[in-house]
């Protein structure tokens, strides 16, 4: 088989799930006659889809508000994610002085911190990218905290015998081996990240997925609702498959086997 | 490249009367007693033990990473302080950075402490060529078998050109035929650059090939048995294997193993 | 070993050094809170926090929030966890529906399950049963995927079991199927336990006449900072408490997982 063929057909198995998904949605609509303001028709949503994006692109202006706002905060909360966790993997006395600010953060549900931000910041953008920051926060904290302890211990000799410091083993060596766990935490904080931005636009209600979700529902125009739906799950989609080819790319080595 | 260290007689490494206990979940353990050893420069030791007699513990003293408990470790007659750059160290898993090529590994303890990479590459390129990967120098770990991986720690262990050279059973956790292999390769490497070398083993075949001296220990916890010196003619190849003195010189170490009661 | 990350500690370090970050923390947001901010309306004292906490409690109104998430939670749990599973194990045990429904509904987790939030509101209506059809939903999918994911786990030494046992005693292998797939089953527990707090509080945020999240709402409308935190640490104390609960239920039915060997 041709590479083309088989990524060809890699690609029309993957659809093949969604495809069916459609249909069923479809008969079942059909079938037991739903309304239309309670749960669109596939093709009624594949309509305002089309009219949204292409015809008056009146969807455009809120999901680059989502977007925008999910990567500052992604980029926001990972990356402090990432330098926490490093400092806290690398110093145990470090980590356990923290540890109850850290099980604090951990035990209170994100979202409901959302009114306080508000409060604090304002009804923009800026509640929104600190909430999916703070939701972002804590799998990619983890994933860092540990990829960094996983370095093997033999490695580790081998950096002291060299007489290497403690920075430099932790970039050369620590920082590496987290890669994997690192990735492995971002994936799973994009799709909190979504969850967070969305919650916040349902609170705000100015601009973005949520919103559109939120403010159509409430105007019983469930074609529109149902269309931000499935783009925002493109977008999860998206993001999700992005991260996985970086990861693909970065750390190179993984799962490869050795020969002979 | 065949090269003499030190003036020839004086000691380069010498523990006296070490012993090394640490703290375990059933109280104090003790891995060395009364610990005695000499190193020449330029000669091959080897040290024989059952499993758990405190080999490695041997190794982490030698390398810096563990201080004894009681005795001193000296070098060239100065008490040893932590890690040297002076000594280069080979563990059981060859410990390479998978996201790195074979050279960037050769290159690491160069990197590590901030010199010049540039200055040390022909060096390593050297080194390569002289564990027979010269053709490999671009490849990663994972496309190297176990014993080629070993082949590049070896090199990498000796870029800063250490004057004694650890090996923690390197070749433990490889197959028979390539441990075999990289043995008479060893030989053939340190025939070029002669460091000395301490050489932590299983295999009685291994030490007797190797070395020029063969320290024997007990149990737990680790004491010096015997000191049996090797007297074949160097450089030593496959031919050596199958003489008759190398078969006496083996028997010799099984008796001493089976005198005192170890495998 | 080298001990790079400083983990020779002496023992009692491993109780003081949190002991002391937890006093740090109490006392950095005392101090911020009583001389940088001074406004408990703004940012309540730990103190402060507890007060307000204390005199919902004993002023009554307290409870109806309390209870309104709670059954909201635990209702949508129940009942999305338990169809979940249910139907996890038939989806995995019939293989045209395991090949087919089981991709489908992976399909769908790219999507967050929140979205969907205001919908269930329009088909619930305002209260109780949206908020337990919400969570029930999300629940549900994670226990259904998890419990396939466990069974297909299982199978593979499954198909020995059959064997063993000359494949007439299917009850022996379903039982034994199930078993197995238990620590997976009891992961997605616990991803759910999380989940059901977050989509009760968003039901509440969107429209709900009680509940923690709606009081949460509604104190930041008044700027009663001193409520909010009140009503987010009992949040977080049953968020905690559920999560603990599962987590021992966890490690007690699938003891084996966690035995050291």
């Amino acid at each position: 088989m041709t590479t083309f063929a088989y990524v060809a057909g890699d690609f029309l198995r993957r659809l093949l799930p969604v495809v069916l998904l459609v249909a069923v949605w479809w008969v079942l609509v059909w079938a037991l006659d739903v309304p239309s303001r309670l749960m669109p028709s596939p093709p009624e949503v594949g309509q305002r889809i089309y009219d949204g994006l292409i015809v008056t692109g009146d969807l455009w202006p809120h999901l680059w508000a989502t977007v925008k706002a999910t990567l500052l905060g992604f980029a926001a909360g990972g990356g402090l994610a990432i330098v926490v966790g490093s400092l806290l993997a690398m110093s145990r006395p470090l980590e356990l002085l923290t540890y109850p600010i850290v099980v604090l953060i951990q035990s209170v549900p994100k979202v409901s911190v959302a009114p306080l931000i508000l409060l604090w910041a304002g009804f923009d953008i800026r509640s929104t990218v600190i909430l999916v920051a703070l939701i972002c926060f804590f799998p990619i904290f983890v994933g860092t905290f540990v990829g960094v302890r996983s370095a093997p211990s033999v490695l580790l000799d081998l950096f002291s015998t060299m007489k290497a410091g403690r920075f430099a083993t932790f970039l050369h060596c620590n920082l590496p081996y987290a890669a994997g766990s690192i990735f492995a935490g971002m994936e799973v904080g994009w799709g909190f990240a979504l969850v967070g931005c969305v919650v916040m636009e349902f609170v705000t209600g100015v601009s973005g997925a949520g919103f559109l979700i939120q403010n159509s529902a409430n105007n019983l125009d469930a074609q529109t609702a149902v269309a931000s739906m499935v783009l925002l799950g493109v977008m999860g989609f998206i993001g999700g498959a992005l991260m996985q080819q970086a990861k693909r790319r970065l750390v190179f080595w993984e799962g490869k086997g050795r020969h002979g | 490249m065949t090269m003499m260290r030190g003036s020839g007689k004086s000691t380069l490494l010498s523990l006296r009367d070490v012993s090394v206990s640490y703290e375990s979940r059933r109280g104090p353990v003790l891995a060395l007693e009364h610990f005695n050893l000499e190193v020449q420069p330029s000669s091959f030791v080897s040290v024989l033990g059952p499993s758990g007699c405190g080999k490695s513990t041997l190794v982490k003293l030698v390398s810096g990473l563990l201080k004894p408990t009681t005795g001193t470790v000296c070098f060239d007659g100065k008490p040893a302080s932590g890690a040297r750059d002076d000594v280069g160290v080979a563990f059981q898993q060859a410990a390479l950075l998978p996201w790195k090529t074979a050279i960037e590994n050769v290159l690491l303890p160069i990197r590590v402490t901030g010199q010049s990479v540039q200055a040390a590459l022909p060096r390593a390129e050297a080194l390569l060529d002289l564990v027979g990967l010269r053709a490999f120098r671009d490849r990663y770990p994972f496309e190297l078998s176990g014993g080629m991986q070993q082949r590049v720690a070896v090199a990498r262990s000796l870029i800063r050109d250490p004057s004694i050279l650890v090996m923690d059973e390197p070749f433990a956790a490889l197959d028979a035929m390539t441990r075999e292999n990289l043995m008479i390769e060893l030989q053939r490497i340190w025939q070029e650059m002669r460091p000395s070398v301490l050489f932590i083993t299983h295999s009685i075949q291994e030490a007797v090939f190797l070395s020029d001296r063969v320290i024997v220990m007990s149990g737990r916890p680790g004491r010096v048995i015997e000191d049996v010196v090797i007297d074949l003619p160097r450089p030593r190849d496959q031919h050596t294997l199958g003489s008759a003195r190398f078969a006496e010189l083996s028997a010799q170490l099984r008796e001493i193993f089976d005198r005192t009661g170890q495998t | 070993m080298a001990d790079i990350y400083g983990k020779d500690l002496p023992r009692w370090a491993t109780v003081a050094l949190p002991a002391i970050g937890l006093a740090l923390l109490l006392a950095v947001w005392h101090a911020v809170a009583a001389f940088v901010v001074a406004d408990p309306t703004l940012l309540p004292t730990p103190m402060q926090m507890f007060l307000a906490l204390w005199s919902w409690i004993a002023g009554g109104g307290f409870w109806p929030h309390m209870l309104a998430t709670l059954y909201g939670t635990l209702g949508g749990l129940a009942l999305g966890a338990s169809l979940g599973f249910v139907t996890g194990v038939l989806v995995a045990e019939i293989r045209y529906l395991d090949r087919s429904v089981y991709p489908m509904v992976l399909a769908l987790q790219a999507m967050p399950v929140v979205a969907i939030a205001p919908l269930v509101i329009v088909w619930f209506g305002i209260g109780l049963a949206s908020k337990v059809a919400l969570v029930a939903i999300g629940t549900f999918f994670v226990m259904f995927i998890h419990t396939v994911a466990g069974m297909h786990a299982a199978s593979q030494e499954l198909i020995d079991m059959c064997r063993a046992f000359g494949g007439t005693r299917w009850r022996i292998v379903r039982e034994v199927k199930i078993k197995h797939s238990l620590n997976y089953v009891f992961s997605g527990l616990e991803v759910c336990a999380a989940l059901s707090f977050i989509l009760c509080v968003v039901a509440e945020f969107i429209a709900a006449p009680f509940g923690l999240g709606y009081y949460v709402k509604a104190a930041s409308a008044d700027i009663n900072a001193s409520g909010m935190f009140a009503a987010i640490a009992v949040l977080a104390a049953l968020a905690s408490l559920l999560a603990l609960i599962v987590r021992v239920v966890h490690h007690r039915v699938v003891f084996w997982q966690f035995r050291k060997t």
